[in-house]
């Protein structure tokens, strides 16, 4: 049977104590966080002027009937100095049988059209599909929303995910 | 001394005088709601009584016709045509100036009305010459028929008579003075013809045309006019017939601009059907909403209506329903549609870069793209 060298051992038992109160000072003595860099494009609410990296647009849907919402209660706001690409994409949808067409239309602020998604319920979903746009270092200037929804023949309730990202 | 007559300026005045006085007289219409229609011809069909003068031979007093045999006929005479088809007919007789030498006589009075003749009754005459009338309404009962009568007379007598003198014949027609009244049924802003409205004029009724018209003849005095659209009475007016009038009935039909809104007022729907309805559920105009959500109703009564909105392709399911009451033209309604329909809930995720901070050490680890 082969014996262990005793200062090894002592050495590999110290090494590894050592290593646990690293790990106790690190946890006690400093703060870990987990945090997120603000991003420069956010969502822009125009009720109160204030930035969100999250919303939920909500839309009534009727059956064989467009509900357009040209102006949304949300805009898209490059808080940056410098222009971004932008992409949305349709990440998911649940109860994609209930609409017949779903369209998001980007506009700058004198109404011309940037940049739209669109699908039936079905296609068109996942970031392979997303669409983009430069969205310019504006100011005060915002990119607003439009949403066009179309029943189907039958309606209920439908959740429509989302996407949106910038270029590095 | 010099007569009257004989100084210029005195014949001068009297002659301006009795031309004023003559204008006047002419210019003053004679009774105008009688009128005489004096024989003007005759056709020799039956010329079987004596004649005397100028044929006609019983439209003036000069000339005349005889007869002392019985079954004798003469005719078929005709009659001035009227110029008052436009006044209403009360009744009409015949009239003839005549009488009979001895005793037992009358002659027979046929009457033509344009589609056949009827023998009206007798005429006795006086022994000396007299006005003699009957009353031929039950047959001659329209202008047309006053303007196609014609007449034969046919002489009768018992077994001791003598001659029978007819020297003139008229029709004696009463009438009432009458105007057309042309009504035109217009909406509020007098662009829109109505068809369909019921115009009443007093208790009489006519449905409006295509163009909106609903016209009457022969009217006279004072007549009310109301005007009913799906139910709804829209307007109410009073009128003197003095003259021939055209009138343009301005109805209280407004337009309305309807515009269809989510129930989360978020938007405006495109596509939907809206039907107005009046209190007995008829339909009084739709219209399918455009891409401003609108529609442009015309020609809505003032009243309470209902607005129904329905939506699928075929329409068959009501998303909105609304009472309300239309008071002026242009009117701007907004229905929310409240019914039936689904909800749509799009969260939206910005994908950003997370990672570590230590905040003490002022060191950072990135670690990975992650959604949060």
């Amino acid at each position: 049977m082969r014996k262990r060298n005793l200062p090894i051992s002592l050495f590999l038992i110290f090494m590894l104590i050592g290593l646990v109160l690293a790990a106790a000072y690190l946890y006690y003595e400093w703060q870990i966080s987990l945090t997120a860099a603000t991003p420069q494009v956010r969502f822009f609410k125009w009720s109160d002027e204030s930035l969100y990296n999250t919303i939920t647009l909500s839309c009534n849907v009727y059956a064989d009937a467009w509900v357009k919402d040209d102006n949304a209660t949300h805009g898209i706001k490059n808080t940056g100095s410098t222009a971004k690409t932008t992409y949305i994409w349709f990440e998911s949808i649940t109860g994609g049988s209930n609409v017949a067409n779903v369209t998001i239309f980007v506009r700058n602020e004198t109404g011309t059209q940037l940049c739209y998604i669109t699908t039936d319920g079905s296609s068109n979903i996942g970031e392979a599909s997303a669409q983009s746009w430069n969205c310019d270092a504006q100011g005060i200037k915002t990119d607003t929303l439009k949403i066009w929804v179309k029943g189907a023949s039958a309606v209920g309730a439908v959740t429509i995910n989302l996407g949106m990202k910038t270029s590095e | 001394m010099k007569s009257t007559f004989g100084n210029p300026r005195i014949v001068f005045l009297l002659s301006f005088i009795l031309l004023f006085i003559s204008i006047n007289v002419y210019g003053v219409r004679a009774s105008p709601d009688k009128e005489t229609l004096y024989v003007n011809g005759f056709d020799s069909t039956y010329t079987e009584w004596s004649t005397s003068g100028i044929s006609p031979y019983i439209n003036d007093s000069d000339d005349y016709i005889y007869a002392k045999n019985g079954g004798y006929t003469e005719g078929y005479f005709t009659f001035t045509d009227t110029a008052h088809s436009s006044d209403t007919l009360n009744s009409v007789e015949i009239c003839f100036e005549c009488y009979q030498q001895g005793s037992g006589e009358w002659f027979e009075v046929w009457i033509y009305d344009g589609s056949g003749w009827s023998d009206m009754g007798d005429i006795i005459p006086d022994t000396s010459y007299g006005w003699k009338s009957m009353d031929i309404s039950s047959k001659i009962d329209s202008w047309t028929k006053v303007d196609a009568c014609q007449l034969y007379v046919v002489y009768q007598k018992a077994a001791k008579a003598d001659y029978t003198y007819v020297r003139r014949c008229y029709l004696y027609v009463d009438y009432t003075v009458g105007y057309n009244l042309n009504l035109r049924v217009l909406d509020w802003d007098l662009t829109d013809a109505i068809q369909g409205a019921i115009v009443y004029k007093d208790s009489d009724y006519k449905i409006s045309d295509e163009d909106g018209w609903a016209n009457w003849t022969q009217i006279s005095g004072t007549v009310e006019i109301q005007v009913k659209y799906f139910g709804y009475w829209v307007n109410s007016t009073s009128l003197t017939m003095d003259s021939d009038k055209t009138i343009d009935l301005r109805c209280k039909l407004y337009d309305v601009k309807v515009t269809v809104l989510p129930d989360n007022q978020q938007g405006i729907i495109e596509l939907v059907n809206v039907t107005v309805l009046n209190s007995t559920q008829n339909q009084i105009k739709s219209g399918i909403t455009d891409a401003s959500g609108q529609t442009y109703l015309t020609n809505l009564p003032n009243n309470t209506l209902t607005f129904t909105v329905y939506a699928k392709s075929d329409y068959s399911i009501v998303i909105g329903n609304v009472t309300q009451l239309i008071t002026n033209d242009e009117q701007a309604l907004g229905i929310t549609a409240n019914q039936n329909y689904g909800n749509t809930s799009i969260p939206w995720f910005m994908t950003i870069i997370a990672g570590i901070i230590l905040t003490k050490g002022k060191k950072r680890w990135w670690l990975k793209k992650e959604e949060i």
